[in-house]
């Protein structure tokens, strides 16, 4: 299969087991759903599909090879591109050195030489380089805000320079955590336009975690709900508007 | 066969000393997860107490012992942990590291300006007495000090295992997380654990002092053989640390025997403990050496320095460093010279620690290393200019071959075996004749157009302003970039696929070769460097005033440099050099989190930094409120 694969993935940490025979597909061309309660782990889950973490059980697959124990960097390298819960950006550097670092490694080998900005890149591939950082600035709608540090922007604006940068590195597996926490009702829509877009144009496999169902529902063909670290159900938008136990499992935290 | 067994004895004895204060650090380090630079320090100090009480007070030595190990050294890791490692949870591993290396370096300078630096003999503990078993004989005072040293193994193992602190002591070890749901008070038992660690240090410090003497800088440096057994057991294991502690222990005293014979390894012995740090981790897989706890998230991390290049800051500093000869006496060039020489030090130094938050704990010795092969070449008859760059050149490889097996594994073991190579470099090559040739002096010369002090004086600034222009253009790189992004949040540097290591070696050799010509430079200045000129604990020394000045840009390398050569030029009373030491590790230890030591503060803080964070903050608790109405209304 294109795009990603995990596996009955099992995921403990000492006494605690945060995920337990959870399986799901991200094929290509679709945007697919994962969704919970707090603490449900949904985060778990991306750092096992990511490589940040090895699960205890279980295996991971990108287009069909396994890449259970490899390394994060690895499978950036086989198109697994994600954005994190908690916005991890590089504060320092401006948006568009944080959109550029991630667009120059796709043409850059990262020896010694080239970390040093000697390259023997062709100068077309340098300015091609440019062309998809400003792209990105622009699709995104950040260009007024280019030159600005990313640790002085709002988080709606970082979601959005760490959604850019994700995809700077052209990657085929997308995952999305939590993208549009933080980001009030307007920029929430705008988020979802650009993701519509983002999947007209590319042949991407999409993983969304989000806990506004309006986004989740209106975006996704297919979505898995876990609770308890445990798949509860899968299926369409409309399976899951008319399913009581996704019912269950979300009014009774949301009660509690 | 029977002539190692005395050697045997020896080593056991002293292996059971090297026990004791592995066993201490291990037990903070798995418990804090914060690796204890300062943990011989606080042992020194201790036994400092010890014979002060003991001796210049007269007080009954049980008493003493008493007060030192079980009064002084406790409130003294009460103290590290609430006063000086709170403020850090969540903080950068390097800047821990800085904490408890300033310690070091102050309690180490205050023994030297309370006690001086003179090496004291201290009367023996407990009886020198002898008795023969097998042939051999053996002293009463190496069976107590093994007998001890195994009481404490037992009772430490005793405490994890029956014990109610114990028990929570080992809860916290296995998951600190996890310990506040089932009713343990994590921050009480690291306290705990600090409290206990400083007094296996104070005893070890105690029990060692009669071996070796009272020295502020041998009893400190009891942590490296603490670190070499530490380590076999990956920093945890107290059975391991105790087995290697006493095979260290044997190992440099057999050393002692098979080296009586050959005088350039006179200081294999004593080099024992930092080979076994070195090899352990040389040969440990990735992995083995993961970190305690260092899960910490970004909120702390943020790396400083700007975008751009610096030309009017360089423009500025030229300018100045050409007017100040004509503003001083002759005699006060020599200062000057220094003062710009070691700008270009810390300045290499500020490129380590302060952009890529790595540690280097011997940059003295690549000084060293810089000046000495300077000497070589320019005997050899090479031109001054091309010497000085091959010289920095020759200690690239050397860095390398230190930095990368620890670089794979992480900063706190970089920081360990640059110091275990700094103080092996001192031990043992320093005293070959590759080094320092056969009389343990390089003469250096200088270029022969500048041989006068004020020629030479611009002849420095020239190579100083050069190397400073290729660290500013190193951070508008991309590797600047990566390393600044590093700093930041090393997880979204993986997430698209950049490997940091790469990036960590070269700014690490880079820093390494600009240290090397800055030390030829030295060399060149007072026209001859010997052993004496730069210790291993130079290194600590520069590291400690470079974090209080400012690591990040080329202000807080300057105003290390006039802290640490220029004041004391001007500030000639005998009590500023003794307490300036002290002052540069209290100042690392208060600065170390700032966010660009004491030139940081020079300008307003970058406030919209906070704001953004507490608006995010804002936002998503605003955001968990909405949810529940919202989900319902979708569903
Ligand atoms: N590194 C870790 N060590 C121990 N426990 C962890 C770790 N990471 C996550 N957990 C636990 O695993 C469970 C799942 O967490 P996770 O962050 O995956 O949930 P989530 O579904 O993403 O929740 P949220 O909606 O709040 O983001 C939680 O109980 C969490 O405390
Ligand atoms: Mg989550």
């Amino acid at each position: 299969m294109n795009g990603l694969e995990a596996r009955d993935i099992q995921m403990r940490f000492a006494g605690l087991v945060a995920l337990d025979g959870v399986t799901l597909e991200a094929p290509r061309g679709r945007v697919t759903g994962l969704i919970g309660p707090n603490g449900a782990g949904k985060t778990t889950m991306f750092n096992v599909c990511g490589g940040f973490l090895r699960p205890t059980q279980g295996r991971v697959f990108i287009d069909s090879d396994d890449v259970t124990t490899s390394s994060p960097t690895d499978r950036a390298r086989r198109g697994v591109g994600r954005t994190f819960q908690r916005l991890e950006l590089f504060r320092s550097l401006t948006v568009r050195e944080n959109i550029a670092l991630a667009a120059e490694g796709q043409l850059i080998s990262d020896g010694p030489l080239a970390q040093l900005g000697i390259t023997r890149n062709s100068r077309a591939a340098r300015v091609a380089n440019r062309e998809i950082t400003e792209k990105l600035i622009d699709d995104v709608g950040l260009t007024g805000l280019a030159d600005r540090r990313a640790g002085e922007l709002s988080t709606g604006h970082g979601r959005l320079v760490e959604l850019a940068r994700t995809l700077a590195n052209r990657p085929t597996v997308v995952l999305l955590d939590e993208p549009s926490s933080g980001l009030d009702p307007v920029e929430s829509a705008r988020f979802g336009a650009i993701l519509r877009r983002l999947m007209d144009e590319n042949d991407l496999a999409l993983l969304l975690v989000e806990h506004d169902m309006n986004l989740v529902l209106s975006l996704c063909q297919w979505i898995y709900v876990i609770d308890f670290g445990r798949p509860i159900f899968e299926g369409t938008p409309d399976d899951i508007r008319r399913s009581p136990e996704v019912q269950a499992a979300y009014l009774g935290k949301a009660v509690a | 066969m029977k002539s190692f067994l005395p050697f045997l004895i020896i080593g056991v004895s002293t292996g059971a000393v090297y026990a004791l204060a592995a066993m201490g650090l291990v037990v903070t380090y798995t418990t804090s997860g914060i690796f204890n630079f300062a943990h011989g320090a606080v042992g020194m100090f201790a036994a400092y107490i010890f014979y002060t009480l003991r001796v210049d007070v007269g007080i009954p030595t049980g008493l003493a012992a008493a007060v030192a190990i079980l009064l002084v050294a406790p409130a003294i890791g009460v103290l590290i942990d609430r006063v000086l490692l709170q403020r850090f949870v969540g903080g950068s591993a390097s800047s821990s590291i800085v904490v408890s290396l300033g310690l070091l370096v102050a309690l180490q300078g205050t023994a030297v300006a309370i006690y001086g630096g003179e090496t004291r003999s201290v009367a023996p503990l407990f009886p020198t007495s002898t008795f023969e078993v097998g042939g051999v004989r053996v002293g009463y005072d190496q069976v107590i000090v093994v007998a001890i040293a195994l009481a404490a193994a037992l009772g430490l193992s005793l405490f994890f295992r029956r014990t109610q602190l114990g028990l929570k002591t080992q809860a916290v070890v296995g998951d600190r997380a996890l310990t506040g749901l089932v009713g343990v008070d994590a921050r009480a038992v690291t306290t705990f654990s600090w409290m206990l660690g400083s007094a296996f240090a104070a005893l070890s410090g105690v029990l060692f002092a009669p071996f070796v003497g009272l020295d502020s800088i041998l009893l400190t440096l009891l942590v490296v053989q603490a670190f070499g057994a530490a380590v076999i057991g990956g920093l945890r294991n107290l059975t391991l640390a105790n087995a290697g502690a006493y095979g260290v222990g044997i190992a440099a005293a057999l050393s002692t025997k098979w080296v009586a014979t050959v005088p350039s390894l006179r200081g294999l012995p004593s080099s024992i403990p930092f080979l076994v740090l070195f090899l352990v981790l040389v040969a440990s897989p990735k992995g083995r050496f993961t970190e305690v706890g260092d899960s910490a998230g970004s909120a702390a991390r943020r790396s400083v320095g700007t975008n751009r290049f610096p030309w009017r800051a360089l423009a500025v500093l030229t300018a100045a460093a050409l007017v100040v000869p004509s503003l001083l006496s002759p005699a006060k060039l020599l200062t000057a010279s220094a003062t710009v020489v070691f700008v270009l030090m810390f300045a290499s130094l500020g490129l380590l620690v302060g952009l890529s938050r790595q540690v280097s704990l011997c940059h003295a010795v690549f000084a060293v290393f810089g000046a000495t092969t300077l000497s070589h070449l320019q005997s050899a008859g090479v031109p001054y200019v091309l010497a000085l760059v091959l010289a920095g050149l020759a200690v690239v490889p050397v860095g390398a071959l230190i930095a990368i097996p620890a670089i794979r594994l992480s900063g706190l073991f970089l920081a360990l075996a640059t110091f275990g190579f700094g103080v092996l470099a001192e031990s043992l090559l320093f005293n070959s004749a590759a080094v320092f040739g056969s009389d343990g002096v390089a003469f250096v010369a200088r270029p022969s157009p500048f041989q006068n002090d004020r020629a030479f004086y611009y002849f420095a600034v020239a190579v100083v302003i050069v190397g400073l222009i290729v660290i500013e253009a190193v951070r508008v790189t991309r590797l600047g970039r990566i390393l600044r992004a590093m700093a930041d949040s090393p997880v979204a540097l993986q997430s698209i696929r950049v490997n940091p290591i790469a990036s960590r070696v070269m700014v690490f050799c880079l820093s390494a070769f600009l240290a090397a010509v800055s030390g030829g430079l030295l060399g060149s200045l007072i026209r001859s460097m010997n052993l004496a000129s730069f210790g291993f604990f130079q290194s600590l020394i520069w590291l400690t005033v470079l974090v209080a000045a400012g690591a990040s840009s080329l202000g807080g390398a300057v105003l290390a440099a006039v802290l640490l050569v220029t004041g004391p030029a001007v500030f000639t009373s005998p009590s500023f050099t003794e307490w300036q030491p002290v002052a540069f590790g209290l100042g690392a230890m208060v600065l170390a989190q700032a966010p660009n030591g004491l030139v940081g503060y020079l300008k307003p803080p970058p406030l919209a930094d906070f704001a953004a964070r507490s608006r995010w903050r804002l936002a998503a608790s605003r955001h968990r409120a909405r949810l529940a109405p919202r989900l319902e209304e979708a569903l």
